[in-house]
């Protein structure tokens, strides 16, 4: 089985003769077969979590498990662990072919049986072409695939990824994300894959750990981080254009409470249940987050409240669009298929479903939920 | 009269030709960007219009004068460079204020009216509370945004910014996007723009130029680019998840399409037989974007290709998916993230042949922008 777990897993580094806390306190689990991704801004801590399980950076304190096996002090060898890197680590002597046999050459593979990985891996990833190649000559996004390669030929029980697509251009980007779950799913290895692009983290894990200040936030399914992200990092960290973070009063209307957004005519009917919390907590104010994805231009059921607005910036984005609207001084981004008809400075009716309208506590910026 | 007047502009290093015989005409005011692969020829575009290059050949004017002739600093444009070319030494303010203080200014100003200005433009840009800061400790959003103040400071003619998102975070970039919409409304300086992102020049241009190789592959409004791109270079370049192309040949007595590759015949419309007719030939390379692909469990009239699916992804909210015609592979994007789909599911596929886009098997020419 090839879980890899963290137990209490701290990090220490000493700068100018201070303690700098790089990793504090991780608990995790990859579960066997499974692809996570770990996914934060830069200096959260990611790498230094995937360098200690590769081996390359000791654990300061805590325990590692890979298996069952308590892993802390094998070495990287022993771990039979593969690694691809974002700066590639590349021996630049060897051509792209030696490069990518090497390691199946040092266990005394069979070259016939090498030669098939290589020619099998180079298509999926599309270098067979620069085979025989020196890796100088080669540009970043080339050599970042080569990097891919020689830890995709391996074939090893736990595979960690760093940033491995960063350099590669936009459009095949998501081709050879393709290929990373393909190779998961044929091969059936558990990969540990780091990144500061959500947009990756989301597509390429079957659950994402976010860190931030060298702490864990939240581990879940996309599901679960889209629609119950538990602080306010998490909600704005996550999710394209990035969800619209408004500053709300409470007011209680009759039996109700509404969340009132100032020098704005803007107004949300949060859900009872959470009205209910909200009143029982006693705050003046609350902050709200609402998905651009979850604002919608045409009312879709009978129970969808409805907010106005007016639009500043239409952004067409070929396959979908991206509107800015504004209420008083409040703006917010909208997001909706192609629509020629939207035009700046129209008035728009806007609908939301009350049960997406994620409540943070103001100053602990925590999730405010049932 | 335009602003900006190119006429056969060509420019080689050595044996490469980085510019070949260009013509174009930028209007007052307009937003342009200068879209295409790294080694396309934008930077040398910007370059040469700048006076940083010398063309071997064609004439360059603005507002009507030939300009070849004139040295940089007598253009009046200003040029931000990918990297920010900040001064490191400088705070914020000196880099904003150095150009108004460059002896070559006709104009010079007193220490006062330097002050108003940078004032002026820093609101603008909402940095006028990082003006004592040294650039090393600004983010890549706030370098962007100095370097757009300095090269805006002394109210160029023409603005050139050569690649200014592409050195921010994805996320950084995507709201920085969003700003230009209002920074253009504020300035509205004739601007010239590179860019190697499809979604930023569809997003932020007046019109486009799509480059290639040096030279100008199309040239148009975002719609006309997106949805009727002059070649298959454009095609590709322009769109995410990338167009589907596939080769077919057309039936005109049957109204059929047949593409070999995937093994199939599919039924198209009376309109659009009647432009391929005009066309005149049956060879096409067909393009179909992943989002006008659509499909349902069941066959029908409509869903009667069967395709066998295979991984996906979620990127936000939207569902890439792979499928298999025979041995024809297809992308298909759905706005939909919850989308529960079987790896080997069987699943019946339909195009819109409306949106379809026919190219000449040949010259890989759109069948639609033939003159």
């Amino acid at each position: 089985m090839a879980t890899v777990s963290l137990k209490n897993v701290y990090k220490y580094y000493w700068s100018k003769k201070r303690k700098v806390e790089a990793v504090k306190n991780l608990n995790i689990n990859v579960r066997d077969k499974e692809i996570m991704a770990l996914l934060g801004p830069s200096g959260c801590g990611k790498t230094s979590t995937l360098r200690m399980i590769a081996g390359i950076e000791e654990i300061s304190k805590g325990e590692l498990y890979i298996g069952d096996e308590l892993s802390n002090n094998l070495t990287p060898a022993q771990r039979n662990v593969a690694l691809a890197f974002e700066d590639y680590a590349l021996y630049f002597h060897l051509t792209v072919r030696e490069n990518i046999s090497l390691c199946l050459k040092a266990k005394k593979i069979n070259s016939n049986v090498i030669e098939k990985k290589i020619k099998n891996v180079s298509d999926i990833l599309g270098i067979g072409d620069v085979l025989d190649l020196k890796t100088t000559t080669l540009s970043g996004g080339q050599q970042q695939r080569v990097s891919l390669a020689r830890a995709l030929v391996r074939n090893p029980s736990i595979f960690l990824l760093d940033e491995p697509i960063s350099h590669i251009e936009i459009q095949k980007r998501y081709r050879i994300l393709a290929e990373i779950k393909e190779v998961n799913r044929k091969f059936g290895s558990t990969m540990l894959y780091v990144t500061h692009n959500q947009t990756e983290a989301v597509a390429v894990g079957a659950r994402i750990g976010i860190m931030n200040f060298a702490e864990l936030q939240q581990v879940g399914t996309r599901d679960e981080i889209f629609n119950n992200p538990v602080n306010l990092f998490v909600a704005g960290f996550v999710g394209q254009p990035p969800i619209n973070i408004i500053k709300c009063k409470i007011i209680s209307e009759k039996d109700t409470i509404i969340l009132k957004v100032e020098n704005s005519s803007l107004k949300f009917i949060p859900e009872a249940k959470i009205a209910k919390i909200l009143y029982k907590l006693n705050l003046k104010e609350v902050i709200l987050g609402l998905r651009p994805q979850n604002i919608f231009i045409k009312k879709i059921s009978e129970k969808q409240k409805s907010i106005k607005g007016i639009i500043e910036v239409v952004e067409f984005l070929g396959e979908d669009m991206h509107l800015v609207s504004r209420n008083g001084d409040q703006k917010f981004s909208v997001y909706c298929n192609v629509d020629m008809g939207l035009k700046k400075d129209k008035e728009l009716e806007l609908f939301y479903d009350q049960n997406k309208l994620h409540l943070f506590h103001p100053e602990t910026e925590k999730l405010i939920s049932v | 009269m335009p602003k900006i007047l190119l006429k056969n502009v060509t420019k080689k290093f050595k044996k490469v030709v980085a510019l070949n015989n260009l013509s174009i005409e930028i209007n007052d005011g307009e937003f342009f960007i200068i879209l295409g692969p790294s080694g396309a020829g934008k930077t040398t575009f910007l370059n040469v219009i700048a006076g940083l290059e010398k063309p071997e050949n064609g004439e360059i004017y603005f507002d009507g004068d030939l300009i070849n002739n004139i040295t940089t600093a007598k253009r009046d444009i200003a040029l931000t460079a990918e990297n920010y070319a900040l001064y490191p030494h400088f705070t914020v303010f000196n880099n904003i204020a150095t150009p108004l203080r460059s002896s070559a200014n006709k104009n010079r100003y007193n220490t006062k009216q330097i002050r108003e200005k940078v004032d002026r433009i820093t609101k603008m840009l909402n940095i006028n509370d990082l003006l004592g800061r040294m650039p090393s400790e600004l983010s890549g959003g706030q370098k962007q945004r100095v370097a757009l103040g300095r090269a805006l400071v002394k109210e160029p003619k023409v603005l050139l910014l050569d690649e200014p998102l592409a050195h921010v975070d994805a996320k950084i970039r995507n709201q920085l996007r969003t700003e230009f919409h209002f920074l253009k409304e504020k300035f509205q300086t004739t601007t010239i723009y590179t860019s190697h992102d499809y979604k930023e020049a569809i997003s932020l241009g007046d019109r486009i130029m799509f480059l290639n190789k040096g030279e100008i592959q199309q040239i148009g409004i975002p719609e006309i680019i997106y949805n009727f791109p002059k070649n298959t270079t454009v095609a590709l370049n322009v769109g995410w998840p990338e167009i589907n192309l596939f080769d077919c040949s057309v039936n005109f007595k049957n109204s059929q399409l047949y593409c070999p590759k995937g093994d199939f015949i599919y039924n198209i419309s009376g309109n659009v037989l009647k432009y391929l007719k005009i066309y005149g030939k049956s060879e096409y390379i067909v393009g179909a974007r992943p989002q006008h692909i659509s499909f349902s469990d069941k066959p029908s009239d409509i869903y009667n290709l069967k395709a066998i699916c295979g991984t996906s992804e979620v990127y936000d909210n939207q569902t890439v998916f792979y499928v298999k015609i025979k041995n024809l592979d297809l992308t298909i994007l759905v706005n939909d993230p919850d989308l529960s789909l079987m790896l080997e599911q069987e699943l019946w596929l339909g195009f819109d042949d409306q949106s379809l886009i026919f190219f000449d098997k040949e010259t890989n020419e759109n069948v639609k922008l033939k003159k």
